[in-house]
Parts: structure tokens; C-alpha cells; sequence
């Protein structure tokens, strides 16, 4: 992975601009993330899902058939909002004229001058209204939203419900871009075969349209905080698992990505969580071994700027009761139990071993660089991950463990 | 996620430089010349099959060892057995306590996952470049010197146990066992649930499993795939000494034929048994297989891996268009060629709502039909190639990916078809696919399973459509 970077670019619209010259690249790729908490759009849920499935469906300056026309002629044009950003991505041929075709397709005519028709919303709709009821068949998903509503006291519909879905009008839709699509909550990566100046001339040229570099601050960034998790909570139980299997989750809360304190911490937070639930020799899949306890034992680390979630999960058919004391005991000894030297060690390597063999690829490279400076964490940070990892000492593991696990879990379980 | 035309052109900008091929060409009657990046295959002096690919500019290591036996070549009394050696693997050696294996390999940067297939059973990693060398060695030992502790095996069936409870609640995957049973004579191996019968697993003993490990984990029956900036010569010195042995040449097993149960003449295909989780599903899910031929038919393999993606891409194939979008009987469509050795699988999977469930095989059938009767146009075609080879393309970006593919192509023992089977795949003609759909893939050849709160499986009279 030959990559130079360059300095995140300030374009004068607000945009924040990363560019990575790669020589040996085999396509290039354009990453946009805006950045849209649900907690901002708690009372409208599912617009922005829909929002971004109308992205690149249809366009001020293409007609629908145009735009597919020109998404096969360069190659991929993808969407998703995963409840923070909002992202979207192309990819095309490592050539100039590949660059030049997928700016114009994303960022010109998809990013800054969408066009949103009834037709467009009832296509998002109806593929919305089917991902939303797949999700129903989904344990793992379902149980870690069941636990982040649990952590944050909210009832948070990220992807809609048939009601809201079915509610949602053109305008909806229209009023969540204007507000919150705007070029200061907006970061773009471009990685690929380039002069640095060829790629940024191109998504300056495609941004020049509209009212993109005119808009607005929007909607600025409200973020209800939530501090902590009461004490006492009762678990909730999760309905409508299949027999003979069962699953419980706990959920703890550290800052968000808006908290500078937390964003300082974050690769201490990092290998903390590698430590516990990366791999199969972390403390939580030991689990295993010496107390027979599930078949998948995982932790989570779900970033946002609101707030930050430690998720950890077991997944077999024992009782959920059994499952709930190993996992807790587990997790009362970390603020007990010394991390030793050889479980930091592991904890590090493995983790920037698999950041690397997730990096292979260019579009998952863009995109996590799109996210970082998106987030607040910073394009550096994804950059210089190794540097920022090894920098980790065991203290600062043990002092962000005290913090994280001095809350209350919320706890989600099976029957 | 959405995802439109994901990857389909990659395939036209990563293959190999024309200078190159030419500068190849012109050296035909000379030493061959050995490209960075082609696959080197050797046989070692126990038996083991190596492939290693240069790859300087890579920044990991990827690296997969295939133990060539797997659930399809159980026999029934002794289903699962190769399964739960999987597991044991990671409990130790005579040298090595559970979870040691794991502390070291993840301590050298790589996560060794594991999986039990019908012909194979496959461990793999990617590794930092300096580290490949104790990660292979510790493979080794894991895999040849297990311990097999009594505490550990019993220990370990309660993980298995929630294993098997966890694919039960996995439609797809329930659906798949299910129909491969309906499909196949009892007894016959293609068609016992993968990770075996419960009640043969919780009655294994250390001495079943080491009886069925020697014979099956030695080097003659290993495939060892390392991909990265590695040196060819270095990594065979290396598992010349690891993988050590008595002299022997790499095990071929005999392509067996699989014993099928003969074409129903009533139209309803086989069905496969009831689904023991329905009462709590709230989807329904329907799936549709047949039996193909032997990954080693070429032709066959390259079409219908296209035609699975004619059929689904993304959403928008023939499949998704008709039943996703014109009809709306469904939630998602899934299709896939599943490569075997002595006899494939091609299925068809749709998942809609509960009360849909009468109406999902019938929509698949009468959509087949009318593929069957429209034959398939240019663009189309062509589209299902792209597909095809873009996946292989981004496959073979990473050193893991390009390690899993020739590593489960060795494994099939058919080395070096998947560089066949992507020559192939832009050959594949329309008439070859309605040819497949007429055979092969022929209704009543079908086997067919039902998960979710389903009413009764639709009756002949229900079937719509005509014969294909």
C-alpha cells in the first residue's frame, strides 16, 4: 500500500478535502461522508435512509437513464447511511477520464444538485420498507440497536418503521438535504493513480454547480449528550429469537467524537476493546474455553459524535443468565485485573494487522478516510494509525478501562 | 447497502500488462519465464501441495492451509467428526495449552479462522510479511500434533452444540442442508448436514478423533497456499521442514459418483423435511436447489456461475426485477453456484413475507420459465460475465482472497481451474445457459425447502407454468 497523503484540504465552500496519490492503485475512488447523527433527526426516522438511497437516483442535470448511462460507462456508484454519515462512492478506471466521469456522476450530479420526484422517493421507499423487514430476521443487528436505544433511553428508529416510511413525503426529504447536506458537515477522499492537483481541480470544477459552494451553514450540530446510564436498569428482552438459541448484550457509554478528551483517547479505546473482544485469545473469547459460554463472543465499537458505545455480545443456546455473570465478571475484572504486557502486545498487533488486511482495498481505504475526518477523529488519525496504536501505553488502557466500565451496563437479552 | 453496477469493470484494468504477455510469447522455446504474481505450484517430498504467489508490493501476507477431507466424505456413522477436529485444532497441542495457538498467531498479527466444507476443511489467516514463517510453523503443529485432552472435548461440545443451534435459526443455511438431503439417496455424504447429526457428535471420543485425524490430517492431503512479498524458495524450504513426512505422493481421491434421488414426475421436486424453527420466524424464506455436475466441467461451472448472476445482481437480475419489483412477492433474492467436487449446488434462495410464502416457488418457477422462453439478450449476457469476473478481480486483490481462491480450487482437486474458469466465463453463450435451464436446472429436478410460519407447500395444481 503505497500511499502519500496530503494534508486535509479546507476548501473556501467549507468541504474538507483528503487526496491520496497512489501509484500502484488499480482504480480510483471518490468518498463522500456527510455527517448526520439520528439523534439530530429523532423525530423524523428513515429520512435520511431514504434520502440516501435517492442519491444518484436521479439529478437536476441528468435525467435518471443518463445517470445509470454514466454510472456503467465508469463503473460504481454506491450509497449508505449507517446512522451517523450519510456516504456515498465511486469507483472507476485509474485514468484521468475515469476520475473526471465519476466526480461529475457523484459529486456534481448526485452530491450537490440531486433531484427528488415522487417516482424516485416511492423506489427508495419500497426498498427501504424490504430492509427494513429483513432486518427482522437479523439476531446480531437486531440486538446491538436494541442495546444502543437501551444505553441512550431512546427509542431510536435509524432506518425507519413501515409508519414513518410510508409518512415521508418529497419534501421530507428535500428539507433533511438543505439542512444538513451542506458543505461544512461534508469531508470527500480521492485516492488513485493522479497528480494531487489534477484530482482537486476536478472536485472543485464538479462542485461549481448549484448552490453547493454558496449554500448556507445548514443545520448546525445539536447533540443531546447523554451522559450516562441510570443505575438499576432492568434488563429488556429481546422478542421473536428463534428456539433453542439465545444471545445477551451489555452496552457501555464513553464521550463522543465531539469531545476532544474522547477523540485523544480514542486509540487507547482501540486497543481496550481489542484486548477484550478482538480475536480469538481477547479476554471475552476465553469465554470458550474456560467456561463453555457461547459460540460467538464479540465487542463492538460503535463512534459517534453524540456519544460512543462498548458493545459486547454472546451468542449461543445457554441460558442468558449464565451468560450475563461470565460476561459481567469478565468485564468487573478489567478495572481489576492488570493487563499484562503479552495481552497488549496481541491487542496492538493484531489490531493494526487487521486495519491493514481491511486497507487493501481502495474503496474500503477511502472510505474509512472519508469517516475519520467526517467524525471529527481526523484523516491523520486513519493515516498514521500505526504510529498512533504503538504510541498506546498499558496506563492509558487501564485509565480508559476505569473510565468506560465505571458506568452501568444496559443489558439486552434473549428469554 | 446500495450498491449499483459495485466492481463490474475492474476486471478490464487488472489484468496483466500486454507488454508483458508478448515479452512472454517470444520466450515460448526458452526457459518459461515466471511472472511476479503467478501462481508457483510444488509437491513436496510428503505429499503436500504448495502454491506460492510473489507478490513484493503487498503489505501482508496471506496465507491458507486446506486439509483436502470434509463433510462429504463422512460416512454417515462418523458425520460431524471432521467438524469438531476443526474445532480442536485450536485447543492445543502435546505442546501447547488451549488458547496458546491463539496467543501467539494473533500476537504475530493474524487471526486464524477456520471452516469444514463438503470436500475441504480450511484454515486461514493474513499475517505481517516478516511473521508468515511461525504462523506456518504453528499451523503445522496445531493441525498435525493435536491434543485431543479429554476435559478439552467435552468442553468444546457445548460450543459445538450452540453452533449447530445457531445454523438452525439461520434460514439459508437450514434451507441448504435441507434441500441437499431431499436431493441426495440416504447415507450418500453430499447430503448429511455439514456440521454432522448431534447425537454422533455428543458421543465422540478422543480415540474417534485421532483415528479419523491420522488418516485424514497428513501432509499428503494438505494444500499449503502462501501469498505476499515472500520468496517461492524460502517458503518450500520452510514447509519442506514443517510439513515433513514419510516420502509420499499428494492423495487424489477418486471422483466418486453422488447418489441422487431420481427426478420427481409430479412437478412438486423433492421436498425437504419441516423446518423445527418456523413457529418463530417472521419471515419466510423458500429455497430452491438442484443438483450440477463436478466443479471439474468447465463449461458447466462458467455457466452457471454467470447464470446465478443473471438471475440476482444486486437486485436488478431477471430474478429480482420480476419478483422484487414487478410482483412484489419478495424481500430478497439470492443466488449461487456452489462448487463441488463430485457434484455441485445451485440454488435459489427468496425470502418474503409471511404471507407471500404460498406464492415465493411458484414466482421463482414461472420467472425461470419466462427466462427459459425469452432467452437471454446480449447486454444481459454480457453484464453476467462482468459480474462474474469483477468479483473474481476484487477477489484477487488481497492476498487473503487470492490465497482463498487457489487454495479451494487445489482443494477441489482441480488445481489451477479457477484461471480456467475466468478464461472461461466470457465464452459463456446464451444457448448454453436455456440448455442448463432445460436440464440441469429442470423443475422437477428441483429440491425445495420451506422455513418460516408457512402454510402447507403449494400442491401441482398450484404450480403455474408450464414444463420447462
Amino acid at each position: 500500500m503505497r500511499q502519500t497523503a496530503i494534508e486535509p484540504i479546507r476548501l473556501p465552500s467549507g468541504t474538507s478535502l483528503v487526496i491520496v496519490p497512489d501509484p500502484n492503485a488499480p482504480a480510483t475512488v471518490v468518498a463522500v461522508s456527510v455527517r448526520i447523527s439520528g439523534v439530530e433527526l429523532r423525530r423524523q426516522p428513515g429520512v435520511v435512509a431514504l434520502l440516501a438511497r435517492m442519491l444518484g437516483m436521479d439529478s437536476q442535470g441528468r435525467t435518471p437513464e443518463l445517470l445509470q448511462r454514466d454510472v456503467d460507462a465508469f463503473g460504481a456508484l454506491g450509497t449508505r447511511y449507517d446512522g451517523n454519515q450519510l456516504s456515498a462512492w465511486s469507483v472507476s478506471p485509474p485514468t484521468e477520464e475515469g476520475l473526471i466521469k465519476s466526480t461529475q456522476t457523484l459529486l456534481m450530479n448526485s452530491l450537490a444538485q440531486p433531484r427528488f420526484t415522487e417516482e424516485s422517493l416511492e423506489q427508495a421507499r419500497t426498498d427501504q420498507l424490504r430492509s427494513v423487514a429483513l432486518f427482522e430476521e437479523e439476531l446480531v443487528p437486531k440486538l446491538l440497536l436494541a442495546l444502543r436505544a437501551r444505553a441512550l433511553g431512546t427509542e431510536l428508529s435509524l432506518q425507519g418503521d413501515e409508519t414513518s416510511l410510508r409518512r415521508a413525503s418529497v419534501a421530507d426529504v428535500r428539507g433533511v438535504y438543505t439542512r444538513f447536506c451542506t458543505p461544512e458537515r461534508t469531508s470527500i477522499a480521492v485516492i488513485g493513480k493522479f497528480e494531487p492537483d489534477v484530482a482537486r481541480r476536478w472536485v472543485e470544477i464538479s462542485l461549481r454547480v448549484g448552490d453547493w459552494n454558496q449554500r448556507s451553514l445548514g443545520m448546525k450540530e445539536k447533540l443531546p449528550v447523554t451522559e450516562s446510564i441510570p443505575a438499576g436498569l432492568r434488563d429488556q428482552v429481546l422478542r421473536g429469537t428463534p428456539p433453542g438459541v439465545t444471545a445477551l448484550g451489555v452496552a457501555y457509554l464513553f464521550p463522543g467524537m465531539s469531545n476532544p478528551e474522547a477523540r485523544a483517547d480514542w486509540a487507547a479505546l482501540l486497543v481496550l476493546d481489542a484486548v477484550l473482544g478482538l480475536g480469538k485469545a481477547c479476554r471475552l473469547f476465553r469465554l470458550r474455553d474456560t467456561e463453555s459460554v457461547g459460540y460467538e463472543v464479540r465487542s463492538q465499537l460503535l463512534s459517534a459524535r453524540d456519544s460512543t458505545l462498548w458493545m459486547a455480545y454472546v451468542l449461543g443456546n445457554q441460558d442468558p443468565a449464565v451468560m450475563k455473570v461470565a460476561l459481567l465478571n469478565v468485564l468487573n475484572q478489567t478495572t481489576r485485573k492488570p493487563i499484562a504486557d503479552s495481552e497488549l502486545l496481541r491487542a496492538k498487533n493484531l489490531l493494526l494487522a487487521q486495519h491493514t488486511q481491511q486497507r487493501q482495498l481502495v474503496l474500503s481505504r477511502a472510505r474509512a478516510l472519508a469517516w475519520a475526518e467526517s467524525s471529527g477523529l481526523g484523516a491523520a488519525f486513519e493515516l498514521e494509525l500505526t504510529r498512533r496504536i504503538e504510541a498506546v501505553k498499558r496506563t492509558d488502557v487501564e485509565r480508559v478501562a476505569k473510565q468506560l466500565f465505571s458506568g452501568n451496563p444496559a443489558i439486552v437479552r434473549t428469554r | 447497502m446500495n450498491r449499483r453496477h459495485f466492481l463490474t469493470v475492474i476486471g478490464t484494468y487488472a489484468s496483466i500488462p500486454p507488454g508483458l504477455v508478448s515479452a512472454q510469447e517470444k520466450r515460448k522455446t526458452e526457459k518459461p519465464v515466471e511472472l511476479p504474481g503467478t501462481p508457483q505450484r510444488r509437491v513436496l517430498p510428503s505429499g503436500l501441495r504448495l502454491i506460492v504467489v510473489e507478490k513484493p508490493d503487498a503489505a501482508l501476507v496471506g496465507v491458507s492451509l486446506a486439509v483436502r477431507v470434509g463433510g462429504g466424505d463422512e460416512d454417515p456413522a462418523r458425520s460431524g467428526t471432521l467438524h469438531f477436529i476443526e474445532h480442536m485444532v485450536f485447543k492445543g497441542s502435546t505442546t501447547k495449552t488451549p488458547g496458546a495457538f491463539d496467543q501467539l498467531t494473533e500476537t504475530l498479527g493474524g487471526e486464524v479462522a477456520a471452516r469444514t466444507l463438503r470436500d475441504m476443511t480450511v484454515f486461514e489467516t493474513t499475517i505481517a510479511p516478516p511473521n508468515w514463517r511461525p504462523l506456518v510453523a504453528a499451523l503445522a503443529e496445531l493441525t498435525l500434533r493435536p491434543a485431543f485432552r479429554e476435559e478439552d472435548i467435552e468442553a468444546e461440545k457445548k460450543v459445538v452444540e450452540a453452533e449447530i443451534a445457531l445454523e438452525l435459526a439461520d434460514p439459508l443455511r437450514v434451507g441448504l442442508d435441507s434441500t441437499l438431503r431431499a436431493l441426495h439417496l440416504p447415507g450418500e455424504p453430499y447430503g448429511m448436514p455439514l456440521f454432522g447429526e448431534w447425537s454422533v457428535v455428543r458421543k465422540l471420543t478422543a480415540d474417534n478423533l485421532q483415528s479419523v485425524h491420522v488418516a485424514c490430517y497428513r501432509p499428503a492431503r494438505m494444500t499449503l497456499c502462501v501469498v505476499g512479498p515472500v520468496v517461492t524458495a524460502e517458503v518450500e524450504a520452510a514447509a519442506a521442514e514443517l510439513f515433513a513426512g514419510p516420502r509420499m505422493s499428494p492423495v487424489v481421491r477418486p471422483l466418486r459418483q453422488t447418489f441422487l434421488v431420481p427426478s420427481s414426475r409430479d412437478g412438486l421436486g423433492h421436498r425437504a423435511g419441516a423446518d423445527t424453527a418456523a413457529a418463530t420466524r417472521r419471515l419466510t424464506t423458500v429455497v430452491l436447489a438442484w443438483s450440477t455436475p463436478p466443479v471439474a466441467d468447465l463449461n458447466m461451472s462458467a455457466s452457471l456461475a454467470v447464470l446465478a448472476e443473471i438471475l440476482v445482481q444486486g437486485d436488478a437480475g431477471r430474478l429480482g426485477t420480476a419478483l422484487l419489483g414487478k410482483q412484489r412477492v419478495g424481500l430478497r433474492v439470492r443466488a449461487e453456484w456452489v462448487p463441488q467436487r463430485c457434484g455441485g449446488l445451485f440454488y435459489i434462495a427468496v425470502t418474503g413475507l409471511a404471507r407471500d410464502a404460498g406464492r415465493l416457488e411458484t414466482a421463482v418457477l414461472d420467472e425461470l420459465q419466462r427466462v427459459f422462453e425469452d432467452g437471454f439478450s446480449a447486454a444481459e449476457l454480457e453484464s453476467g460475465r462482468r459480474a462474474v469476473l469483477g468479483k473474481i478481480v476484487t477477489e484477487k486483490a488481497s492476498v487473503d482472497g487470492l490465497a482463498r481462491r487457489l487454495t479451494l480450487y487445489d482443494a477441489l482437486d482441480t488445481p489451477g481451474l479457477e484461471d480456467e474458469l475466468e478464461k472461461q466465463v466470457p465464452q459463456v453463450r446464451g444457448e448454453t445457459l436455456q440448455g442448463l435451464l432445460r436440464t440441469t436446472l429442470h423443475r422437477n429436478l428441483r429440491a425445495v425447502a420451506l422455513l418460516g410460519p408457512n402454510p402447507p407447500l403449494p400442491t401441482e395444481g398450484e404450480i403455474k407454468g408450464g414444463q420447462l
